[in-house]
């Protein structure tokens, strides 16, 4: 195997073991999730896991499950405006609504309320196919 | 705007498929489909994992355009295998299943009435209240081959998740 082939194949098994790790955080929304049930969840050792993932990936592993996890709240928060935050705090493996918000500003720069506002207010006709 | 011939809801138990699963804009995506529709195909093939009568093709919207950056959109070819086919996950291919119950639209159209169809099924149906929605990704099946121009119609179905 030459070294471009080793690459390439190399890249693959990175591609599906995010794949795998995004399908478990898809499953699990609601749990705290943490490396050791991503690694397992791969069949690799935390350490093993926390390798392969660093080597590709520009975000740690809990940047990268929290990006996971609000992005789909914020989803979530838009097709389903009558949701209360608390609600939605639990469904996304918070004890508190306010920790979830304090998580969601730092990633939106806005709480979720608001973003449901402002998304209610600016929501264009392509929302769903830009 | 495009209405669907009918909605009906179908529940989904472990409904196994294959996927390759792309990063992206939908821009570089639509240039891209083709040639992952066809890596799907080739590993279907490889492994029989095709039933004619059966096998059903989707493309799952794993991510929001307005919410996720361009870079780290998820969109997915992927298809249905059956229940008791062995797969080995290679290359770019992997497995997962889906489950749970949707809203289905089942939709009669050209390649360019697909926004406007998903556009029905938010904003003239779901959110006028017609379900409740469901914290899961929503995806198209073509029922028939999607022509290769964007003039004439195919059918095909738009499933939004639901309580």
């Amino acid at each position: 195997m030459n070294d471009k082939t080793k690459n390439i194949s190399s890249k693959q098994v990175y591609t599906r073991l995010i794949n795998k790790t995004e399908d478990y955080i898809e499953n699990n929304l609601k749990e705290v999730i943490s490396l050791k049930d991503l690694a397992r969840n791969a069949h690799l050792s935390e350490f093993h896991f926390h390798r392969i993932f660093k080597k590709y990936s520009s975000e740690t592993v809990n940047e990268f499950v929290t990006r996971f996890k609000m992005e789909r709240a914020a989803i979530f928060l838009c097709v389903n405006p009558k949701i209360n935050i608390t609600t939605i705090s639990m469904e996304y493996g918070y004890n508190d609504s306010s920790s979830f918000s304090r998580t969601f500003k730092k990633h939106f720069g806005i709480s979720p309320i608001n973003y449901r506002k402002q998304q209610e207010l600016s929501r264009k006709s392509n929302w769903f196919m830009k | 705007m495009i209405e669907p011939i009918n909605i009906t809801t179908e529940e989904l138990k472990d409904q196994r498929i294959i996927y390759i699963r792309f990063r992206g804009s939908y821009v570089e995506f639509r240039r891209k489909s083709k040639k992952l529709f066809n890596e799907l195909f080739d590993f279907a093939t490889a492994n029989n994992l095709i039933n004619p009568n059966k096998t059903k093709v989707l493309t799952i919207y794993d991510d929001n355009p307005f919410i996720t950056d361009e870079k780290n959109l998820r969109t997915s070819v992927a298809m249905t295998i059956p229940t008791d086919a062995k797969v080995i996950e290679s290359g770019k291919i992997c497995e997962s299943s889906i489950s749970g119950r949707f809203a289905v639209g089942h939709f009669e159209m050209s390649g360019s009435q697909y926004g406007e169809a998903w556009q029905f099924m938010y904003q003239e149906w779901l959110f006028k209240d017609k379900a409740k929605p469901r914290d899961a990704v929503p995806f198209e099946m073509y029922i028939t081959e999607p022509p290769k121009n964007l003039k004439d119609k195919s059918l095909t179905d738009i499933y939004i998740p639901i309580v």
